[in-house]
C-alpha cells in the first residue's frame, strides 16, 4: 500500500507542489540578489517617510508598485532588512504585498461573481489593515525579538558601521583595499569589468539565497504534500474536505475551518480565490478569512518566514493573525449576507460563468 | 579546491535539478497533469531560468570578484554585503541532500497521477453543491434555451461539460431542464463504489478538475448506468459516454447519472484546444 499508492501520490503533489512555486521563489531570489549588489545601504530609509507610524502604512501599499506572492516575498524582504529596512516596515509589506496587488484583486474579482468588487476590495483592505496593524505593534518591539539572532546581529552589525563612518573623517575609508589588485597593467576598461563582477555577484547572492530558501520551501511542501495524501492505511478515512464542510454552518467554526484550510493547502495567492469561490456552503466572511489568512500564513510560509524571523515571533504571529482574522469576519459576515441579497444577478447557465475551474 | 568555489559548485548543481523538472515535465507533455494551463509557460521560463542561473554560477564558479567600486563611501558605510557574500545558511552539501534527493526520489515514484484510493479522498464518490449557482437564476434559464446554447452531435446528444452536468444536481428547478435529456461527455472510466451499484450495473466517469497544481484539484464523478453488461475497458481509460441525464436522491442529496448508457474508448482530450473551446 505504502508503495503502490502513498508513495506515487505523495511524489505527485510534491512535485505538483514544487513546479507551480519555484518559479516564483526565483524570482524573488533574483530581485533579492540584484537588491544586494545594487541597493545601497539606507536607501530604504530615504524613500520612506521618517515618521516610522507612516513608514508602516506606506509599506502596506508597496505590493501595488511590486506585485509578488507570497513565496516571492520572503527572499525579497529578507534582503532589504539586510539592507536597513526597519523589520515592521518589511514585516508590513511580506504579510500585505500577496493580498494588496493588481493580480490578486483581479483574480478575486473574477472569482466571485456575485459580489465581485465587494470581495476583491474587502480582501485587499482586510489585507492591508491587518499588516499595517502588525507593523504598528512591531514598531514597538525590540528586533532581536522579531528576528532571526544571526539576522539580528547583521543589522547591528551594519547599523554599527553605518554610525562609525558618521563619526569620523571619511577620507581614511578610501585607503582600504577592494580586493581587486591594482600592481598590474591592465588596459582593459575598467568599468566594464566592474558592472560584469557585479552582475556575477548579484547572480551568486540570487542562487544563494535560492538555494537557502529552497531547502526551507521543500520542508514545507513536504508536509502540505503529506496532509493532502491520503493515510497509508487500509481502512475508510475520511477526507479532510468532509470535516471542514461540517463547520459550515457555524458561526465561530466555519472562519476557524477555513483558516485552518487555507494554512495547510498552502495556495498560491494569485489564485485562492477560485478555490474560495467554490466553498459556496460557507458565507462570505468565512471565506474571506480564508482569502486573507492563507497568504499571511500557511504551511510553506512556517518555513519561509524560518529563514528570517524567529521561532517564537512566527508563532505569535501565526496565533495573533488566526484571532485577528477570524474576529473581522465574523464581524462582517451580517453585512456581506445583506450586500448578497441587494446584488442577485441573473442566473447564468455556463459554469465558467460562475468562475468555476474548467473540466 | 576552496571552500567557496565548493560551495557555489554544489548550489549550482541543486539549481539546475531544480530547473530541469518543470522543463522535463513541459517538454514530456506532463505538465498539464500537474498545473493548470495558466501556469504551464511560467513554470516552464521558471525551470529555464533555474538551468541558466544554475549554469552561469557553474561556469564562475570559481572566479574571484568583489564590488571593486565605491559605493559605500557614496553612502557613508563601508562595503557593508562583503560579509555575506559566500555565507550559506545551511551546510552545503545538507543543502543538496534537501534539494535534490526529495526530488529525485518523486520523479522516480510519481505516477503523473492519482491512485484510485486518492481520487476517492479527493471526492470521487461524493455529490457537491454550490448553492451560489441556484440561490439566485432567473426565469431566463428554460429547456429552450439549454437546446439553443448547447452543440449537438450528428445522433442528437448534447455536447454537455462535465461541470455542467456534475454541478446541476443541486436545484429542482434545474435537474428538471436537464432530466432526460441525450447528452454526450468525456471522462475517465472507474469502478463505481459498491455501496452505490447494489445492482451491479454501474461504472463512474470522473474528471479531475484543478484551479493552480494537482494538490488543490477537486475530483468529479458521474455515474453512468447501463442497461446491457458493463464494459471491459482498462481503469482510468478515456471514454466517451452517450446516454440519457437523469437525477436520484441518496441520503437527501442529489446526483447527476446517465442511464441507459454506452461508452467507447477514445483519445486523452488536448487540454489547450479544451480551453479554447
Amino acid at each position: 500500500m505504502f508503495f503502490e499508492t502513498w508513495l506515487p501520490d505523495f511524489s505527485f503533489l510534491f512535485l505538483s507542489i514544487l513546479v507551480e512555486g519555484a518559479p516564483f521563489i526565483l524570482l524573488g531570489t533574483i530581485i533579492s540578489g540584484f537588491i544586494d549588489v545594487y541597493l545601497p545601504s539606507g536607501a530604504m530609509d530615504r524613500i520612506l517617510p521618517r515618521n516610522r507610524s507612516l513608514a508602516v502604512m506606506m509599506s502596506g501599499m508597496l505590493g501595488i508598485i511590486f506585485p509578488v506572492c507570497e513565496c516571492a516575498v520572503v527572499p525579497v524582504i529578507r534582503r532589504l532588512v539586510k539592507k536597513g529596512l526597519p523589520p515592521a516596515c518589511a514585516i508590513t509589506y511580506m504579510l500585505a504585498a500577496p493580498i494588496v496587488n493588481p493580480v490578486t484583486f483581479l483574480s478575486t474579482y473574477s472569482a466571485f461573481k456575485k459580489i465581485p468588487l465587494e470581495m476583491a476590495g474587502s480582501r485587499l483592505l482586510f489585507g492591508y489593515v491587518i499588516a499595517v496593524m502588525v507593523g504598528l505593534i512591531l514598531l514597538r518591539l525590540n528586533v532581536r525579538r522579531i528576528l532571526k539572532p544571526r539576522i539580528a546581529g547583521e543589522i547591528e552589525e551594519v547599523e554599527a558601521r553605518r554610525a562609525g563612518d558618521h563619526d569620523h573623517d571619511h577620507d581614511h575609508d578610501h585607503d582600504h583595499d577592494h580586493d581587486h589588485d591594482h600592481d598590474h597593467d591592465h588596459d582593459h576598461d575598467h568599468e566594464d569589468e566592474d558592472k560584469g563582477n557585479r552582475l556575477i555577484m548579484a547572480l551568486r547572492a540570487a542562487m544563494r539565497d535560492f538555494v537557502d530558501v529552497g531547502i526551507y520551501f521543500v520542508i514545507g511542501i513536504t508536509i502540505v504534500a503529506i496532509v493532502n495524501t491520503p493515510p497509508p492505511v487500509d481502512q475508510e478515512t475520511i477526507p479532510l474536505r468532509d470535516y471542514i464542510d461540517g463547520t459550515a454552518e457555524s458561526t465561530w467554526g466555519a472562519p476557524a475551518a477555513l483558516m485552518g484550510l487555507a494554512f495547510l493547502l498552502s495556495l498560491c495567492s494569485t489564485s485562492d480565490a477560485f478555490i474560495a469561490a467554490t466553498l459556496d456552503a460557507f458565507g462570505q466572511g468565512a471565506r474571506l478569512a480564508f482569502l486573507v489568512f492563507g497568504p499571511m500564513m500557511d504551511v510553506k510560509l512556517l518555513f519561509l518566514y524560518s529563514t528570517i524571523l524567529s521561532r517564537r515571533f512566527i508563532l505569535a504571529l501565526a496565533v495573533g493573525l488566526f484571532i485577528a482574522i477570524g474576529v473581522l469576519s465574523v464581524a462582517v459576515e451580517p453585512l456581506f449576507e445583506k450586500l448578497e441579497k441587494q446584488n442577485d444577478p441573473p442566473f447564468s447557465q455556463r459554469m465558467e460563468e460562475q468562475g468555476l475551474p474548467r473540466s | 579546491m576552496k571552500k567557496t568555489t565548493f560551495n557555489q559548485i554544489v548550489s549550482s548543481l541543486a539549481t539546475i535539478a531544480w530547473g530541469t523538472v518543470p522543463v522535463y515535465f513541459y517538454a514530456w507533455g506532463l505538465i498539464d497533469k500537474y498545473l493548470n494551463e495558466s501556469f504551464h509557460l511560467i513554470a516552464l521560463i521558471g525551470g529555464l531560468a533555474m538551468m541558466v542561473l544554475g549554469l552561469f554560477n557553474l561556469i564562475h564558479a570559481s572566479r574571484h570578484v568583489s564590488c571593486g567600486h565605491d559605493h559605500s563611501h557614496e553612502h557613508g558605510e563601508k562595503d557593508d554585503h562583503g560579509p555575506d557574500r559566500d555565507h550559506h545558511e545551511q551546510n552545503p552539501v545538507a543543502a543538496l541532500c534537501l534539494m535534490i534527493l526529495p526530488v529525485i526520489l518523486c520523479t522516480g515514484f510519481t505516477k503523473h497521477e492519482y491512485s484510485k484510493e486518492a481520487l476517492r479522498w479527493k471526492g470521487l464518490y461524493k455529490q457537491r453543491t454550490l448553492r451560489s449557482l441556484y440561490s439566485n437564476y432567473n426565469a431566463e434559464f428554460t429547456r429552450e434555451l439549454l437546446e439553443k446554447r448547447t452543440p449537438r452531435t450528428g445522433e442528437g446528444n448534447f455536447l454537455l461539460q462535465f461541470t455542467e452536468l456534475y454541478w446541476s444536481a443541486g436545484d429542482e428547478k434545474i435537474m428538471k431542464i436537464y432530466e432526460g435529456l441525450p447528452a454526450q461527455l468525456e471522462g475517465r472510466l472507474i469502478e463505481e463504489d459498491p455501496d452505490l451499484n447494489h445492482d451491479a450495473n454501474r461504472k463512474r466517469l470522473y474528471r479531475v478538475v484543478m484551479t493552480c497544481c494537482a494538490a488543490d484539484a477537486q475530483v468529479l464523478g458521474v455515474p453512468l448506468q447501463f442497461g446491457g453488461s458493463l464494459p471491459t475497458l482498462p481503469e482510468k481509460s478515456w471514454v466517451t459516454a452517450r446516454g440519457k441525464v437523469a437525477f436520484e436522491s441518496i441520503d437527501g442529496q442529489y446526483f447527476a447519472y446517465l442511464k441507459d448508457c454506452e461508452v467507447e474508448a477514445t483519445e486523452a482530450p488536448d487540454p489547450r484546444a479544451q480551453s479554447r473551446r
